[in-house]
Parts: C-alpha cells; sequence; structure tokens
C-alpha cells in the first residue's frame, strides 16, 4: 500500500480486546476473525480515511518507544494485508 | 477478558412442550414472566457496546413467544452472530422463510431424540417427532444452516443406531450432538425413569464406539456417553505414557465462566443455564461488564480451577487425579463418585480399564 493512501476501516466490525492488550477483529457477517497486537490496534484505532500511511507511521514512531527503522515497510505489508481481507478500504 | 465473549438468553419461559427430562422447568429458571421486548432491545445496544461476539437464543421454545421476529430483527441490526435453539415443532415454510432472511444467523439447533416417533415422543409428548421433522425439512428447504441434539435417556437409548442413520443418512445432516439427560430440572422427578443407568450407559458406549467407526467425525458430544468414553480413554492414555496435561489435575472442566454469561428470561444475569438459581445481576439496572468483572459468585466460580483433585473428598489416592478435570459445577458434580468420575465408573462395574484401553 502507497504512502499517500488513506485507509478506512469498514464498516460493522467490531474490535473486541482480548488477554494481554490483544485484540480480535471481527466479522458479525461471516464470523470471521484476524488478530491484532498492540501495534495493529493502534494502526485501526487512527485509520480514519482522513490520515495518510505516512501519518500512521509517523503517529506510530511517536506513540511507542524503540520502534524500527523499517517500520513503514512493516505498516504498509499489515494494512496490504488488512485490504486483502476486505477489513479496510480506500476512500 | 473484561468482558464475556459469549452470552446465552432465556428469551421465553413459554414452551408449547412439557419434556419430561427439560432442565430448565422445574429449576429457578422457570420465571413466573418473560421481559418484555423493550427491555431485550436495551440489553442488545449492552451487548454491541461491550464488544459481545456471539449471543444464543433458548426457552422455553422461542417460537412460543410471539414477538420473537421482532427480537430477533432487534438482534440482527447488531454486530453479534446467534444461534437459535428450537423444538422445531412450531416452524413451518414461513419461519424458515423468516430465518433465512436473517443477517449473522449462525445456526438453527433442533432437539431431536430419535429418528422414529416411540423414541422421540416418549419424553417429548405425542406427535412431537411428526411436527419436528416437518419443521427440520422446512428448515432444509430454506437452506438454513441446522445443527441437531440428541439428548440419551433410557427411552430412546436403545434407538442409538437407528437415530444415527435417520439424522446422517435420512435427513442428510453432516453431523449431529449428543447428550444425556441429567439430573436437574423436570428430570429430577423422573430419574429413575429417564435417567441412564450403568447398563445402558455401557450400553451406549458401545454403540456410539461402533458409530464412530463407521461414521468418522460425524458424531460430536459436550456432555453424556459418548464425551465421557472420549475423555476417560485420553486420561487412561496419558496416564500410561505420564503424559503432562496443562489443567489437568485441578477443577478445570467447566471454562463457560471465562468467556460467557447467561441471562434468565426474567432477565436475571447468571453464569450459565443449569447455575440459574446463582443471580450475578440483573439486565434491566445491572451494567455486564461490572457484573462480569466484580462479581464475586463469579469470581468464586473461576476460583475452582485453583483446586487440585487431590484435595476433594475421593480423590486423593485416585489412579487418574493428576488428569481428572473434574464436571460441570451445577449440581455440585465434582469429585468421586459423579457420573463424571472414571473411578466410580469402573468401581461400580461399567468397564474394566482393559476394556476402555485394550
Amino acid at each position: 500500500m502507497l504512502l499517500d493512501a488513506r485507509p478506512l476501516p469498514r464498516a460493522g466490525l467490531v474490535l473486541r480486546r482480548e488477554h494481554d492488550d490483544w485484540a480480535v477483529l471481527f466479522d458479525p457477517d461471516t464470523g470471521s476473525g484476524f488478530g491484532l497486537d498492540p501495534v495493529g490496534i493502534f494502526l485501526w484505532e487512527n485509520m480514519d480515511g482522513r490520515r495518510t500511511v505516512a501519518d500512521l507511521v509517523e503517529a506510530l514512531r511517536e506513540h511507542f518507544a524503540e520502534v524500527p527503522s523499517q517500520v513503514a515497510d512493516e505498516v504498509q505489508g499489515f494494512l496490504q494485508s488488512l485490504q486483502e481481507r476486505g477489513l479496510i478500504q480506500l476512500p | 477478558m473484561s468482558t464475556p465473549r459469549a452470552v446465552d438468553l432465556v428469551i421465553t419461559n413459554q414452551c408449547n412442550l412439557r419434556c419430561r427430562y427439560c432442565y430448565h422447568f422445574e429449576s429457578a429458571g422457570d420465571v413466573a414472566r418473560d421481559l418484555p421486548r423493550g427491555e431485550w432491545s436495551r440489553f442488545f445496544r449492552q451487548l454491541e457496546r461491550h464488544a459481545v461476539l456471539e449471543v444464543s437464543l433458548t426457552g422455553g421454545e422461542p417460537f412460543a413467544r410471539p414477538d420473537l421476529p421482532e427480537i430477533l430483527q432487534d438482534l440482527s441490526r447488531h454486530p453479534v452472530r446467534f444461534t437459535l435453539y428450537t423444538n422445531a415443532t412450531l416452524v413451518g415454510p414461513e419461519e424458515a422463510g423468516f430465518l433465512a432472511g436473517l443477517r449473522r444467523l449462525r445456526a438453527v439447533q433442533v432437539s431431536l431424540d430419535a429418528g422414529n416417533a416411540a423414541g422421540h415422543d416418549a419424553c417429548r409428548g405425542a406427535g412431537s417427532f411428526e411436527r419436528a421433522v416437518r419443521g427440520i425439512r422446512a428448515m432444509q428447504e430454506r437452506g438454513l444452516p441446522l445443527s441437531l441434539q440428541v439428548t440419551l435417556h433410557r427411552l430412546n437409548a436403545g434407538d442409538l443406531e437407528q437415530t444415527a442413520e435417520f439424522v446422517l443418512e435420512d435427513l442428510g445432516l453432516p453431523s449431529f450432538q449428543l447428550n444425556s439427560a441429567y439430573d436437574m430440572g423436570a428430570c429430577s422427578r423422573h430419574r429413575e425413569q429417564i435417567c441412564l443407568g450403568l447398563d445402558e450407559r455401557r450400553a451406549a458406549m458401545a454403540t456410539l464406539e461402533d458409530l464412530e467407526r463407521r461414521h468418522p467425525g460425524r458424531l460430536r458430544a459436550s456432555a453424556g456417553p459418548l464425551a465421557q468414553l472420549r475423555r476417560w480413554t485420553a486420561m487412561e492414555r496419558a496416564r500410561r505414557n505420564c503424559e503432562v496435561w496443562p489443567q489437568g489435575g485441578f477443577l478445570s472442566a467447566c471454562g463457560g465462566v471465562f468467556r460467557k454469561l447467561a441471562v434468565r428470561a426474567d432477565g436475571a444475569i447468571i453464569p450459565c443455564n443449569q447455575l440459574s438459581e446463582r443471580v450475578l445481576g440483573w439486565i434491566q439496572h445491572d451494567d455486564l461488564r461490572e457484573v462480569w468483572q466484580q462479581s464475586p459468585e463469579l469470581a468464586r466460580l473461576r476460583h475452582r480451577q485453583e483446586t487440585r483433585m487431590q484435595d476433594l473428598p475421593g480423590c486423593r489416592d485416585c489412579s487418574w487425579a493428576a488428569w481428572c478435570t473434574g464436571g460441570c459445577p451445577a449440581g455440585g458434580a465434582e469429585g468421586f463418585g459423579t457420573e463424571d468420575c472414571l473411578r466410580a465408573f469402573l468401581e461400580q462395574g461399567g468397564l474394566s480399564i482393559d476394556q476402555l484401553v485394550p
């Protein structure tokens, strides 16, 4: 996913926090779930269709300590996987 | 887990049948009045707010409630998947068509006790088999996701082979689930006539073992003879191989209180439908999250998992104490001598250990 894309969570999904700061992203129409770690939760809660992927990477650097240098690649890959599963859309 | 992942709702106390082994009637869950639809509607908003993912609706018989369609339409507007438990006798083409149009209906679970009228009607009343099968076929015609629950008792255990053939071949369902009549609610009044005795349990296990060989993966069980047979066989194999089980040796059989709650027809929040006398709060005025996190009764039930089996009366010297996980907390079924106790089954002459695991 390109750094200037503006991802938006798909409507109707449920973010449910589980043990140890993990969460499950649940699709009530299909019953499928997708696990999110704390970084994934942070990205999910900050996607709004206005912030770009670059904005999200920057916000992540500010929020977490010791963010690795290749974080932009990892965020792009993560968002790409969410898009392939139909969990986010690009307005 | 900050809130329950699943909630079971007794959506009505009304039922058109009076099954002789029913755990619900004559229990604390057999309440005088049903919550009005508006109260359920408010609770559905709580479920969404607390990210509850799965709901089951049971009774009584859900279709005995005249406003069930409005309740289900309301529920299906919230982001939860739900399962409906029914005896299917009130389901015709119209009801099946309505269910087929609902979003987020995960499954319809139907109680069918046998593949013939005599075995099914023995506890459910004359004519209920014919009506149930008509309802099942109406739902099949609409392509609804069906599952079947067979409750074993003295009056249908001899029909097991024919029941399996009817469900798997005639109805063409991929699988079915088994349990057995339990000494609770109305069943307690008929326990001598209904609950499986030692001979029936042993015979059922032999038949079920054979059915499993002939229909691999198509029989499921969470309680009753098949579940016991599987658990005890695994326990004995683990004992012989000196394997360690993560939760073995502790009262850990019931994991329900770590993931779900239930609500009675009058709105009382309870740990599960089999523990209907233990009121934790009320959906009319309590917050589900607070009950889940702060109820002393729930804390006590969760604390069971820290109880060592060998500290229970009669279990200290048991050869399987390191693998046993006790039983269902309903009715105090834990420790030596309960229906789920392998050693008691062996000592009473149920099977020899070499018959269990040759």
